[in-house]
């Protein structure tokens, strides 16, 4: 069960925000997406700093609490695709990566009118994410 | 496969490392960055938590390489164990460790809270422990 869904350039600016809970919009999403920027570089410097063998694409896939797991997949364009689900949820590297070639290639790299760096505000995108994301189940 | 074992006293401080064949080159100053680094972390995600859920914090980071399990005690004290993937039942040997600590450290007359750790008989003991699930 998915509950929240974020996407992030390399600089740190959100480009994409979807809420799957249904619970009441917070007041200042701002503030908690650059936490949770913030915290993604500190965690996948750390996870880079502890491999045992020297490795140059960020290997840090996830992590879990009692209440949400946070799995995260960084393509090397720099862009990062962050989820929030249930915390008995197997690994997800391999639906991230669905949505990063079939759906965010399809409906926002190709899409004329989207400009690089700026929020996607295309609807199908958002249409065709939220579609998976309520398929995914454990 | 284990590769190491730290205590992280509840401001951060580093009081206690345990290097493992196999982990990584760090040096001192890069594990008490470490100490203080993965307290932040777990603060944060906490505060991070999607709205409607109960606020904690973080239990075991996943990375390709390794696994890295996190148990906080409920006086703040983190025990973190760093071992290899494949790796199951990390809480378990954390609480394990939890256990010695109160043991070996907290009944020594001799320790001051909060301090470094060094004692024969908790080393002995935490080689023990990580030896026998190796």
């Amino acid at each position: 069960m998915v509950y929240e869904f974020y996407i992030f350039n390399n600089v740190g600016n959100c480009l994409f925000y979807l809420n799957l809970r249904g619970t009441t919009p917070e007041k200042n999403p701002q503030d908690k997406q650059k936490l949770i920027f913030g915290m993604m570089h500190t965690m996948k410097s750390m996870c880079r700093k502890f491999s045992p063998q020297p490795i140059s694409v960020s290997p840090f896939t996830s992590y879990v609490t009692d209440a949400y797991k946070l799995h995260i997949l960084e393509t090397s364009s720099g862009l990062n695709f962050v989820m929030f689900t249930h915390p008995d949820m197997m690994d997800q590297t391999h639906s991230l990566k669905w949505i990063y070639s079939t759906i965010y290639c399809t409906f926002v790299i190709r899409n004329p009118f989207y400009e690089p760096k700026k929020p996607i505000t295309s609807v199908v995108f958002k249409q065709k994410l939220e579609e998976y994301l309520l398929t995914l189940a454990r | 496969m284990h590769y190491n074992f730290f205590i992280v006293n509840k401001i951060g401080l580093l009081i206690y490392e345990r290097k493992f064949p196999g982990c990584a080159q760090l040096d001192s100053s890069d594990l008490i960055r470490f100490g203080a680094t993965l307290s932040a972390l777990h603060l944060l995600s906490a505060v991070v938590t999607p709205s409607g859920l109960k606020k904690s914090g973080l239990k075991i980071i996943s990375s390709k390489f390794f696994k890295l399990c996190c148990f906080q005690s409920p006086t703040g004290v983190k025990f973190c164990l760093v071992s290899d993937s494949n790796t199951t039942d990390m809480e378990k040997l954390c609480k394990k460790a939890y256990q010695y600590y109160s043991d070996y450290v907290l009944k020594n007359p001799f320790y001051e809270l909060d301090q470094q750790i060094r004692f024969e008989g908790f080393d002995r003991e935490i080689e023990k422990l990580f030896a026998i699930k190796q």
